[in-house]
């Protein structure tokens, strides 16, 4: 692509084309401007679409299997980790880092911050695709997928924290669905939805950050039934839910940093100047809070050891293992981040935010799978299993990808009135 | 006016009166603490010591549940050296509903046998873990499972203590959740002990009411105190099962969880629970305050513009 | 080489089981077990009580798993004499070469609080030595769990069933004695094999991991 704009063709980014008379039909617009021809060579040309496609190639056919043979076919169908890689990754290492939605939407339009918004889109993009793979890996999970909406309609056990889990997620998608529909109204030339929605926008980001709140917490309530399975460190019954909602925080902050990075590297074409002139200046700010949620993350977690009186646990294995998460997810990033901020060092500040990704996925995992069972052994996922949850992943990148070269999130749609008024 | 005054007041006060016999009674504040629902429950009491290893309960389990047919006949006892994953002890599994175990203490010159399956918890954390209610507790004290509802979470098997509940993850289409029903449709609802108390040649598994057979194994301990360790496993496990089990020697030694405490394990969840209608009601008015906040300035500037442009015009 | 050892055992027994039947029938002159020819050799002892053999039953049958196993024909006689009495009647506390009588270490029908119900029982009373005057063949019926649970009057209400108070008693010796395996006692019979899934495993060779529960 960057190619082609370098050759002077402009990436669709109105309702009409630059002499502002024709309408660009829902086929340019897909094919961004290109003719089939130009676009299927820049696709073979970058050799992300390769590694994609390899993924798929093994993957894809797996995951047919498991919907024909059953989980049992492509998991080690353990009874003691019921819970393996696709709900260790995909709901509780995805729904954390897909946070970003509700805190810029908050930052934005709540506390008025209009220097993020920028971003905003990419954000509630970013969260809104993260829920929506979560329940894809989720479909994969259950036993019987189809039956996803029983807990809406059927049968009701509102005592549970999945219970919770489910009605939050599932208002939340539509919430998170709701405010992009103005990006995609604006792409496909609706006038009315946007209207609608610019009305709503104050209660739908309340809304948001009500069911944020519960169900990132609500996930790590879920462990609370597990008191005797999660290693004592991972494990704290009054503190677990607000380690993850606090978690939460700098990992949806972190993974918009380490999105717009590498949008900004690998898709710069996409971007408007408002974006690309503006992102250091966010990457700080979004750094900023990384910072505050980091801090008060590791009181709580450190508060938590001695509300249950943990301490002899670190001088065991699996307190280094504790101290090495802690000091890799958050000790490390609060240094590097402070320092990229005061030294406006961008490039340490997005790595660092890489870091804490890492720390954060690191975390999750720990809980859900590695110190789960602590006492019995240590569950190695089926291969099949991750290549599983590996091409799951891919289908989120290259949906993600689809979208950002297409609808309005790295760049203002130039409305057709002031087409015309230039015209 | 005086007299409507009372006469409205002895009306609430009847209102009240009525309202309160519908409520219920005033709970003295301990009854927040569980201790069971109610003594009608059934329950059996497994005696360790009677334990003979035949796996005669295995086989009447298999026959009772319609389960499929085993890896090795019942009586083939070499499947007590079988080990699965991590060196651990059989469990129940797909099919599986009760195993035995063998164990060797040290202190003993001869085996100890050890029956597992699902101890029916008084308070059950499979029950209360399910978003869509398939699991019941029945007055007759059995851990009933619907699949009917079950989508396939299994967030109970995450949950279960004692790592009861079993998956059939062979099933592409229809997966369900396995485990210990106390033959309740076929057996328990008649009055009828599960088929496995009715195999066992030695009386090793006592049926009776849950409160019955835990004086039972009270009394036993009493008795022979020679025999017995002073500890009814499942009396206060996690709230209280019904299935309680005495033993000769130390439970720790053959396989028994003695760390997981005597609250409910809804209990160690109702912390975050709690927060729920907290946050639902407070962050609106919270956010809302923030938002005004937020904007107050927007809103100051604009009245210092009107201001200022109504002074030009005058 | 299994179905072999099985049929070769089954026959032995039949033939040893017949052969000894035969000879009690007709009356030949057997060699009586140890115990016995004790007896025998003083049967003019003075002032004689009744003889507990005569009272006793020689052979008991346990016939109360007869869907699973068939019945054993549990040799009452060559028991009492090999081991005793109170081995089994746990009641019986002393008994003589010669007697055994039956009667307890208290003379229960002297306290009111055992009389309520054992009234007559005790001492020397052997229409009351049978396993399941005391232990019930119904232990877990509605009925019984409903007796002990309202009838405040009964003391012992953990008292086991017949079929365990049979194997608590028995497996004690027969564990020892290296007998201790079922079918050492119970011949077993077709639904029993069937209950047992005799079969399982044997037709194929590879075998499910459902029980490796990983």
């Amino acid at each position: 692509m960057k190619r082609y704009t370098a050759k002077g063709k402009i990436p669709v980014a109105s309702l009409t084309n630059e002499d502002g008379k024709t309408r660009y039909t829902l086929v340019n617009k897909l094919l961004l401007g290109l003719s089939i021809r130009e676009y299927i060579i820049q696709a073979l040309r970058n050799p992300m679409n390769w590694l994609l496609g390899a993924i798929f190639a093994i993957g894809i056919p797996m995951l047919i299997g498991r919907f024909i043979n059953g989980l049992g076919s492509v998991t080690h169908a353990s009874y003691d980790y019921p819970w393996g890689l696709f709900l260790g990754v995909g709901l509780f290492v995805m729904v954390p880092m897909s946070a970003s939605g509700f805190m810029l939407g908050t930052t934005v339009e709540l506390f008025g911050r209009k220097d993020f918004k920028p971003i905003e889109r990419l954000a509630l993009l970013n969260g809104l695709l993260g829920y929506f793979f979560a329940v894809v890996y989720l479909l994969v999970d259950l036993g019987q997928p189809w039956r996803l909406v029983y807990p809406m309609i059927v049968s009701f056990g509102p005592a549970a924290v999945l219970f919770l889990v489910a009605w939050h997620v599932a208002t939340y998608l539509s919430v998170q669905i709701v405010e992009l529909v103005p990006s995609l109204s604006e792409w496909m030339g609706w006038k009315k939805p946007q209207v609608v929605i610019k009305g709503m926008i104050l209660g739908l980001t309340v809304a948001g950050i009500i069911l944020s709140t519960l169900h990132q917490g609500a996930l790590g309530a879920l462990f609370n039934y597990a008191p005797g399975k999660v290693h004592p460190l991972w494990y704290s019954a009054p503190f677990l839910w607000f380690h993850f909602l606090c978690s939460s925080i700098f990992a949806g902050l972190s993974m918009v940093i380490v999105v717009s990075t590498i949008c900004k590297k690998t898709m710069a074409w996409r971007c408007d100047a408002n974006f690309l002139d503006n992102l250091d200046e966010i990457t700080f700010g979004l750094a900023k809070g990384c910072v505050m949620a980091l801090s008060t993350y590791l009181i709580i977690k450190i508060i938590a050891i001695a509300h249950d009186s943990d301490w002899y646990y670190l001088l065991t294995g699996w307190g280094a293992w504790f101290l090495f998460e802690l000091l890799i997810g958050t000790i490390i990033p609060l240094v590097l981040f402070t320092f990229g901020i005061k030294n406006r060092m961008a490039g340490l500040v997005r790595f660092t935010a890489l870091i804490a990704l890492f720390g954060i996925a690191l975390n999750r995992l720990n809980t859900s799978l590695i110190t789960f069972n602590w006492k019995l052994y240590q569950e190695i996922p089926h291969i099949k299993e991750v290549m599983i949850t590996i091409t799951l992943y891919a289908i989120f990148i290259a949906t993600y990808r689809f979208i950002l070269y297409r609808l309005p999130i790295l760049y203002t749609w130039q409305s057709s009135e002031k087409v015309k008024e230039e015209a | 006016m005086k007299s409507l005054n009372r006469r409205n007041f002895l009306k609430s006060g009847l209102a009240g009166g009525a309202l309160a016999t519908f409520l219920g009674r005033e709970k003295p504040a301990q009854a927040r603490e569980f201790s069971g629902y109610t003594n009608k429950g059934t329950g059996v009491l497994v005696d360790l010591s009677r334990c003979v290893g035949c796996r005669s309960c295995e086989a009447a389990c298999n026959r009772e549940q319609n389960l499929p047919e085993p890896d090795v006949p019942f009586d083939d006892f070499s499947i007590f050296d079988t080990e699965r994953h991590g060196g651990l002890k059989r469990r129940t599994s797909e099919g599986v509903f009760t195993v035995v175990n063998r164990y060797n203490p040290e202190e003993l010159d001869h085996p100890l046998f050890r029956k597992f399956q699902c101890n029916h918890c008084e308070e059950p954390a499979c029950l209360t873990s399910c978003f869509v209610n398939a699991y019941t507790k029945t007055p007759e004290g059995a851990v009933m499972y619907n699949p009917k509802v079950c989508v396939g979470c299994r967030n109970c098997m995450i949950a279960c203590p004692f790592y009861v509940p079993a998956y059939s993850y062979s099933k592409p289409l229809n997966p369900i959740v396995e485990k210990c029903i106390m033959c309740y449709p076929t057996r328990l609802k008649f009055g009828k002990p599960p088929a496995c108390v009715e195999a066992c040649p030695t009386e090793a598994l006592t049926f009776g009411s849950r409160v019955n057979v835990l004086k039972f194994a009270k009394e036993r301990i009493r008795q022979h105190p020679e025999i017995f360790v002073d500890h009814v496993y499942g009396e206060k496990e996690v709230g209280g099962t019904a299935w309680l089990y005495i033993s000769p020697v130390d439970f720790k030694k053959i396989g028994f969880d003695m760390n997981l405490g005597h609250q409910p394990i809804i209990n160690y969840v109702k912390s975050f629970l709690a927060t729920v209608p907290m946050v639902l009601t407070i962050w609106p008015a919270l956010f809302a305050g923030f938002y005004r906040l937020a904007n107050r300035k927007d809103g100051l500037k604009k009245d210092n513009n009107e201001g200022a442009r109504e002074e030009s015009q005058s | 080489m299994k179905a072999f050892l099985k049929w070769f055992f089954t026959y032995i027994t039949a033939f040893f089981f017949i052969f000894y039947f035969f000879q009690s029938a007709s009356g030949l002159e057997s060699t009586p077990p140890e115990g016995l020819k004790v007896d025998q050799s003083q049967e003019d002892a003075p002032a004689p009580k009744v003889h507990i053999h005569d009272l006793m039953p020689q052979v008991v049958v346990l016939d109360s798993m007869a869907n699973l196993y068939e019945a054993v024909e549990f040799d009452h006689e060559m028991h009492a004499v090999e081991v005793g009495c109170a081995k089994c009647h746990h009641h019986i506390v002393e008994h003589t070469d010669q007697t055994c009588t039956i009667h307890n270490v208290v003379d229960q029908t002297n306290d009111p609080f055992c009389a309520r119900c054992h009234k007559g029982w005790f001492p020397g009373s052997l229409d009351k030595a049978k396993c399941k005057d005391c232990h019930s063949p119904d232990r877990f019926t509605a009925d019984y769990l409903n007796k002990i649970e309202k009838d405040k009057d009964i003391y012992h209400r953990d008292n086991i069933g017949l079929m365990g108070a049979y194997h608590n008693q028995c497996m004690r010796c027969h564990v020892e004695e290296g007998i201790g395996g079922c079918q050492d006692c119970h011949v077993r019979t077709e639904t029993g094999d069937k209950e047992f899934r005799a079969d399982a495993g044997a037709s194929g060779a590879t075998k499910k991991s459902s029980e490796d529960g990983h």
